[in-house]
């Protein structure tokens, strides 16, 4: 293989894991960072020795390429929740499932942690954590439901994963999750009405 | 600007800028000269700085970069705060070696 054909091979594999960071970063700067690459390739001084020896611009883009792309993924998923989604009623539906997931997902590690026989316990503080994210997410309007009963389902399918891995349970978990849904999702409805009712007041219509 | 303290990859970029707008590869050569060959950035982690301190308003685009470059590649330059961040993260710096000193963990030139 040329010296020429070793260079063309190395950008079309560069090209191809450039493709790998999300889609807005490869639109902005791909074209840059494949220059870049290119400049490194033509000035290295261990050049010419193949494409197979790992040479010192490869041995940098390896290094980093795991850590930047997590990192631009994770700026990129961020950046979508912020601007992403261009509904925003879809925005606020998001952030109230993330709001009430999280605490959610906090009384399911609770549950697996803690003793049976505890379900008031644990039943009030899901109600505290799950209403206190929802506060904390300023939660108004349909969305504040939406979400809410989005992020209990989240809760139980997490919740149906960490106990079907972990316990075997009679009858089977699979088999309550329906039930588990339902009871969850009305628990949360029941909930962001509240939430929402303490945020948006009471308003009567004048007559 | 959003983060008012630079990390250490984006205050070497700025250093680098300190002395003239560059290119994303004339970037890479600069901090690789100012840290005597010790540091080697590679494409991503310089896009993703460069992104990052656009965002943060420490740098933008020289006007004219790729006018003439067949590879259409930017050349970005130092705005003024971006210079306050690379005061900032430099003095940062400098306190944390003062420290260094006064502890006995590093010599100065003169102790040596």
């Amino acid at each position: 293989m040329s010296e020429q054909e070793q260079f063309c091979r190395s950008i079309r594999v560069y090209r191809a894991l450039v493709r790998l960071y999300p889609a807005k970063f490869r639109e902005e700067f791909g074209e840059e960072m494949e220059a870049a690459f290119a400049r490194l390739l033509e000035e290295q001084p261990d050049r010419g020795r193949g494409f197979f020896v790992l040479t010192r611009p490869w041995r940098i883009v390896l290094i980093e390429l795991v850590p930047t792309l997590l990192r631009e993924h994770v700026s990129a998923a961020s950046e979508a929740g912020e601007t992403g989604l261009r509904s925003p009623r879809l925005r606020k539906v998001v952030r109230f499932a993330l709001a009430s997931l999280l605490p959610a997902a906090g009384y399911v590690t609770l549950l697996g942690w803690t003793l049976r026989g505890r379900e008031v316990f644990l039943l009030t503080m899901f109600f505290l954590l799950t209403g206190s994210g929802m506060m904390l997410a300023r939660g108004r309007g349909w969305a504040c439901s939406v979400g809410a009963v989005i992020g209990a389902m989240l809760a139980v399918a997490l919740f149906v994963v960490v106990t079907g891995l972990t316990e075997v349970t009679n009858p089977n978990i699979i088999l309550l999750t329906p039930l588990l849904a339902a009871t969850a999702g009305t628990l949360a409805l029941i909930l962001a009405t509240y939430v929402r009712l303490v945020m948006e007041g009471v308003s009567l219509r004048a007559a | 600007m959003s983060d008012p303290s630079p990390s250490s990859v984006e205050l070497r970029i700025l250093l680098a800028l300190s002395l003239a707008p560059l290119h994303g590869y004339g970037i890479m050569q600069e901090v690789a000269r100012q840290s005597g060959g010790e540091v080697a950035m590679g494409p991503g982690t310089l896009y993703g700085a460069i992104k990052r301190m656009l965002k943060a308003g420490w740098i933008a685009q020289a006007a004219g970069g790729s006018g003439q470059d067949p590879r259409r590649t930017a050349r970005y330059r130092l705005t003024p705060a971006g210079r306050a961040a690379a005061h900032q993260g430099a003095r940062g710096l400098s306190q944390i070696v003062e420290l260094a000193v006064r502890s006995g963990i590093l010599q100065t030139r003169a102790q040596r």
